[in-house]
């Protein structure tokens, strides 16, 4: 497929922007600008920012892991660590709703429904929107995932349903909680197609995911992609991660989708080394200026997550 | 009220009042098991289909928690999702999406609108998921209203409401119900939530109760009436929100009072009505509050109704230990 240049940056900017959303946020976490459970996503941004670059504001959506599709999305930073940090937004201000988030449980595997419905919404209003919904492998095996995708299929429902298989839920390595190689196996099943991608391709995680969003836009139905990554980090912030070797997850980092997508578009001449750095600067003062506006919101009393 | 008041049946005040809602307005959908074309398992939304077309009202897979998920979803999305679960007890199969989710999406996700009315079928002797009267356990959500209509009038005004609002919304129907006639103004009604209906007027003793069990209490009122005790009869009509001023202004007159319901008695809605007239009305009471509720057992299958559901005699005896 042939990505125009400015898709090609862009795709980089957004996988080292999620990358650094994720650092800052363990950075603040861990010095107490806010607290709780923390579960951060290096590894896996090349699928959610591939995605969302192919989307459109009003399109819905259902997060990946971490900040990863919020941030591939163009849902403006400021938001992320806003909503991260416990703040209340301004009256008037614009929410992640603006950007088709539709909210969330933090049971996994319940708002597969959801933002099926969301989908069936979308179909039945003859609103030129489409869903896409993100879950991990560990998601993949609850029930509900399996009425949706059932449900979707026989109502050709305009939804890519992405699972993010990074490997492990939790402590449970896939090998131990599949009886087969690739989840995306069990599309064929529901009737629609399955395709399997490396998850720490960007380019790769794009093209395949460009043919799945026109499909469903063009009123073909749904879809399942299988990004296959892995979580270089615990689950959460905390986890003493026994339950894998060290040397594993360090083999891993050598696969990372950040570094992969810079060396890429050098090699391809799209970047330069100075690029590079400009990049970085920029991204960080991004991240910088969102975290100084989220601090100078005042505290939200009560719901949110 | 210059026009007739027709005789119409429960089920068909409840088919009426979404027929007329659809008409009012295109967002409302209608979907579950078997309820378009075969127009319900209780005949319930017969004709529907034939008004509003396939987009409108649909059937779906044996999918309950794909059924409550979409409605949630679809009504993020601008639509009024109606939806049925063919069975109350099958609020088990998908109780995260009406507890947690319907429940509490309003407040833990910041939104204000959710109109999505669940229709559960309770009651009926078909053994303990297929007639299991769960309504209490939906009182405990923070997010849920929560209608239990006895008669057609209240039926077809209350599920309107439920329908036209911006909540989430559990419809408890009593399947003993569906084929009992009683009036309905031809005229366009609503009934607000948290306002009970007097059934019966009575200085004695207040008996509250809701949903089939209402004309248990009626019947078992008028046996007491020939014995000189004049029962008030309320008919709650919404347990969330409950209409404490009616409670209170009762109790205030009577003194005395049994709340009777279906379902079992631990735990059963009876226990926070007490608790509840306790708090606002203790002064007032001359005897303790009893509660005639279903024995703490399983429901036996196999007859309209289960020998643990309390009858006409149970309330009887529960007033005359207080009067």
């Amino acid at each position: 497929m042939d990505i125009p240049k400015e898709k090609l940056l862009e795709l980089y900017r957004k996988v080292l922007l999620a990358r650094k959303v994720d650092e800052k946020l363990y950075e603040l976490n861990t010095t107490g600008a806010f607290t709780g459970w923390l579960h951060l996503g290096a590894g896996q941004e090349a699928m959610p920012v591939a995605v969302g670059c192919l989307l459109r504001k009003d399109d819905y959506f259902k997060p990946s892991r971490a900040e990863h599709a919020q941030v591939g999305k163009g849902v403006p930073v400021k938001l992320i660590f806003a909503r991260m940090m416990g703040k209340k937004l301004p009256e008037g201000s614009e929410t992640m709703r603006d950007y088709g988030l539709l909210g969330w449980g933090t049971t996994l595997g319940e708002n597969e429904p959801i933002y099926t419905g969301a989908a069936l919404g979308a179909k039945l209003q003859g609103l030129d929107r489409i869903c896409v919904c993100f879950f991990g492998d560990g998601t993949a095996n609850r029930g509900p995932v399996h009425e949706s995708m059932n449900m979707a299929a026989i109502w050709k429902l305009p939804i890519v349903y992405i699972c993010e298989n990074n490997q492990y839920g939790i402590s449970m390595h896939v090998s131990r909680a599949f009886a087969v190689a690739d989840i995306a196996d069990r599309a064929a099943g529901y009737g629609m197609p399955g395709v399997v991608v490396d998850g720490n391709d960007v380019i790769a995680c794009y093209e395949v995911a460009h043919d799945a969003v026109k499909r469903a836009r063009e009123g073909g139905g749904p879809s399942f992609l299988e990004a296959k990554t892995y979580r270089l980090r615990g689950h959460w912030e905390g986890d003493q991660e026994l339950y894998r070797p060290k040397e594993e997850v360090q083999e891993a980092w050598k696969r990372e989708p950040v570094g992969k997508m810079r060396d890429t578009l050098l090699k391809r001449g799209i970047l330069t080394k100075k690029d590079v750095e400009k990049i970085e600067a920029q991204t960080a003062a991004e991240v910088n200026e969102a975290v100084d506006y989220a601090k100078s919101l005042p505290a939200r009393i009560g719901g949110g997550h | 009220m210059n026009q007739e008041k027709k005789d119409v049946t429960y089920r068909w005040a409840i088919n009426h009042a979404v027929a007329e809602e659809m008409r009012r307005d295109p967002r409302v959908i209608f979907y579950g098991e078997d309820v378009g074309r075969h127009g319900g398992n209780f005949g319930v939304s017969r004709q529907l289909i034939d008004e509003f077309g396939e987009k409108r009202v649909f059937d779906t897979p044996i999918s309950e928690v794909a059924i409550i998920g979409t409605a949630l979803g679809a009504a993020l999305t601008g639509l009024k999702p109606v939806v049925e679960l063919m069975f109350a007890g099958f609020v088990g199969t998908c109780f995260d999406q009406v507890y947690y989710k319907l429940g509490n999406w309003q407040e833990m996700c910041d939104m204000k609108s959710l109109p999505v009315v669940v229709r559960l079928p309770m009651g009926g002797g078909a053994g303990h998921e297929h007639s299991h009267c769960p309504e209490s356990l939906l009182m405990h959500s923070p997010g849920l209203k929560i209608v239990c209509p006895s008669t057609p009038w209240d039926a077809k005004g209350l599920l309107k409401t439920a329908i036209r609002g911006e909540d989430p919304v559990c419809y408890f129907e009593h399947i003993n119900l569906y084929a009992r006639k009683g009036p309905v103004p031809p005229e366009e009604y609503l009934i607000p939530f948290g306002k009970a209906d007097i059934k019966r007027e009575g200085k004695k003793v207040t008996i509250i109760s809701y949903s089939a069990m209402i004309f248990k209490a009626l019947a078992a009122a008028e046996k007491l009436a020939q014995e000189g005790i004049e029962a008030e009869v309320i008919d709650l009509r919404t347990l969330v929100p409950l209409d404490e001023e009616a409670i209170v202004k009762s109790v205030k007159k009577t003194a005395r009072v049994v709340v009777a319901h279906e379902s079992m008695e631990r735990n059963g809605a009876g226990a926070e009505i007490a608790a509840k007239i306790m708090d606002l009305a203790f002064d007032y009471l001359d005897a303790p509050i009893k509660r005639v509720a279903g024995k703490n057992v399983s429901l036996a299958p196999g007859a309209v109704d289960p020998p643990s559901v309390p009858q006409p005699q149970d309330i009887i005896d529960a007033v005359k230990s207080i009067v």
